[in-house]
């Protein structure tokens, strides 16, 4: 598989506070790489080192397989597009101006396909407004704009549904969605909405004090979300021993209950465990959401 | 390089603070010389002052010109989060620091340039230049390489702070600081060698014999002075305003190990920075 965007065992302490701490992860090329973490657990900063804001303390990455430490690694990040934190946009300026600026800025020889950009983000028809008088979405779009002028091959955008309206974010996620099928642009995308990021993405990488604690594709995901079955039961040891001579695939949770991945015959199941002496407490059908699996990694969090 | 130049003067050219200094410097000028018209014409004639003594006196403001267009220019790229749009096109953070001090040095040549028009408003009044065209084109030599050296402190403060408001606050916080220093260290230098003081006595006022003055600097000290008002751009402006340059070699070689020191240091920082 051709990756984007490897990193190795990548470390970024500031004054003592390990902000990365050995981060690895893998951006398959084509992918929407979801990047799912909580308040202050790397995301930002993973993404200003790899946006060359910041340099690593310790570890490396590469993209688009150069090192970080090769002095073409600029020619690299010519290839990408991001939207770090706040959109990066020239606030007394017009939508037209701000692309107009970045097309100088990466010395393109005209300013084809401005109007094109502007059309795509929805910013066509905003004429001299500056963009100090954008709204928070008009803003985020225009940086999601002034990221794609050269046509970048790789888009790194930084929690881009922050702040949006319903409409906002339904918008943000087609053009991103838009951007991938279309014009196979491999998108990195940090968010704290998890319902909206498993809308989108094609690949995860849960982030938890500094380093990634699973790395899996969607599909991955699914099975893992898989409905389930929660059976309450007096004796878990026997609920495996019924579940093992049923070839039925489970997980016990607590010492009193366990996860059945399906459908079972309750009938036979608990006759079953009244021969092992075992009785069935409750039964629920569940389905785990990407929040609750994320839960489960990172043992919860405020800012999830 | 060229690409970011490119987009650096494009929005200079649209740039309202810009626009705000180059204006403020041709009223400036065009008042201050016709000011001078009459302090030379009414006031002051018997001097027979011309154009000399009034036009280079752009030397001393042009600092803080300098000072406060850089910091309100390059400050906006960190307040609005444009530097980043640079980085990650993949430019040098050495290319960024060069081309924003080639911009801010372009605009103080033209604000400077702005001043040297508007004051030719006194030609006809005051005539034209008495001095040599060789020593004016000297003095204007020496006003370009000390701008040169303004331009690259301010812009080693402006790449080095990443709060615009903190950025203007200390550029010209420290121009005024040079322009104190610089005034020190050139009124010490002018402390007259021996003085005479006024005595009443029964006959009336009478001049006391000349006696030395405690305040005079001589010796390594008055070395290390002189030094000090050649080598900042301060005291080269101060030197400039009152038509004294005597030393115009050791004030361009100064000018240069400023511009080339504060640069190579700026850019060892920056490239160094985390940024946001």
């Amino acid at each position: 598989m051709e990756y984007v965007l490897k990193t190795s065992a990548l470390g970024k302490n500031y004054k003592g506070f390990k902000a990365l701490n050995g981060l690895s992860m893998n951006i398959p090329k084509g992918a929407i790489y979801g990047f799912v973490g909580k308040n202050g657990a790397g995301k930002t900063t993973l993404i200003r080192l790899i946006c060359g804001l910041q340099e690593p303390t310790s570890g490396g990455y590469t993209l688009y397989g150069r090192e970080n430490t090769d002095r073409d690694i600029v020619k690299s990040r010519r290839r990408m597009g991001a939207v770090v934190e706040n959109p990066s946009v020239y606030f007394d300026m017009t939508a037209v101006d701000n692309l107009k600026q970045q097309y100088r800025i990466l010395g393109l020889p005209s300013f084809d396909g401005l109007a094109d950009i502007l059309k795509l983000v929805g910013l066509d028809n905003t004429g001299k407004k500056k963009a100090k008088n954008f709204s928070l979405g008009m803003r985020q779009r225009l940086g999601i704009a002034i990221a794609l002028v050269g046509a970048p091959d790789f888009l790194v955008l930084d929690e881009p549904v922050n702040g949006l309206d319903p409409q906002g974010i339904i918008e943000i996620r087609e053009l991103i969605l838009k951007l991938n099928r279309e014009q196979q642009i491999t998108v990195l995308i940090s968010s704290h909405i998890l319902d909206e990021l498993s809308k989108l993405t094609t690949h995860y990488g849960f982030i938890d004090n500094g380093h990634i604690v699973k790395e899996m594709s969607a599909a991955e995901l699914e099975a893992v979300c898989k409905k389930c079955v929660r059976v309450e039961v007096s004796n878990t040891k026997a609920l495996s021993r019924v579940l093992d001579g049923m070839e039925i695939d489970y997980k016990i949770v607590t010492s009193k209950t366990a996860d059945v991945y399906a459908r079972v015959n309750i009938s036979q199941l608990t006759a079953a465990l009244a021969k092992e002496n075992c009785e069935v407490i409750s039964m629920q059908e569940r389905e785990e959401s990407l929040e609750s699996y994320y839960v489960s990694l990172v043992g919860g969090g405020k800012n999830a | 390089m060229r690409k970011l130049l490119s987009a650096n003067f494009s929005r200079l050219w649209k740039d309202k603070i810009f626009w705000l200094c180059m204006g403020t410097m041709l009223v400036y000028s065009v008042v201050y010389m016709l000011n001078g018209c009459r302090q030379a014409t009414v006031d002051l004639s018997e001097y027979n002052y011309s154009i000399d003594k009034y036009y280079f006196h752009f030397a001393v403001t042009i600092g803080a010109f300098c000072a406060l267009f850089s910091s309100m220019f390059l400050g906006t790229e960190y307040s609005d989060g444009t530097i980043r749009n640079k980085i990650v096109s993949g430019h040098t953070r050495t290319g960024i620091y060069i081309a924003n001090l080639v911009t801010v040095f372009a605009a103080t040549l033209l604000l400077m340039l702005v001043w040297l028009i508007g004051a030719l408003v006194a030609v006809p009044v005051l005539g034209v230049w008495k001095t040599s065209i060789p020593n004016l084109l000297a003095y204007l030599f020496i006003a370009v390489m000390f701008e040169a050296a303004f331009s690259a402190i301010f812009t080693f403060v402006c790449m080095q702070s990443t709060n615009k408001a903190a950025t203007v606050v200390i550029s010209v916080l420290l121009l005024f600081g040079l322009l104190a220093f610089a005034s020190m260290a050139y009124n010490a230098l002018h402390e007259p060698e021996m003085t005479s003081g006024v005595q009443i006595t029964a006959s009336g006022m009478e001049m006391s014999e000349p006696a030395p003055n405690p305040h005079y600097i001589r010796g390594v000290t008055r070395t290390i002075y002189e030094f000090i008002v050649d080598f900042l751009p301060t005291g080269q402006g101060l030197k400039m305003w009152q038509l004294e340059i005597n030393n115009p070699v050791r004030m361009l070689l100064s000018s240069v190990f400023i511009a080339v020191m504060t640069t190579l240091g700026g850019i060892f920082i920056f490239k160094r920075k985390d940024l946001k």
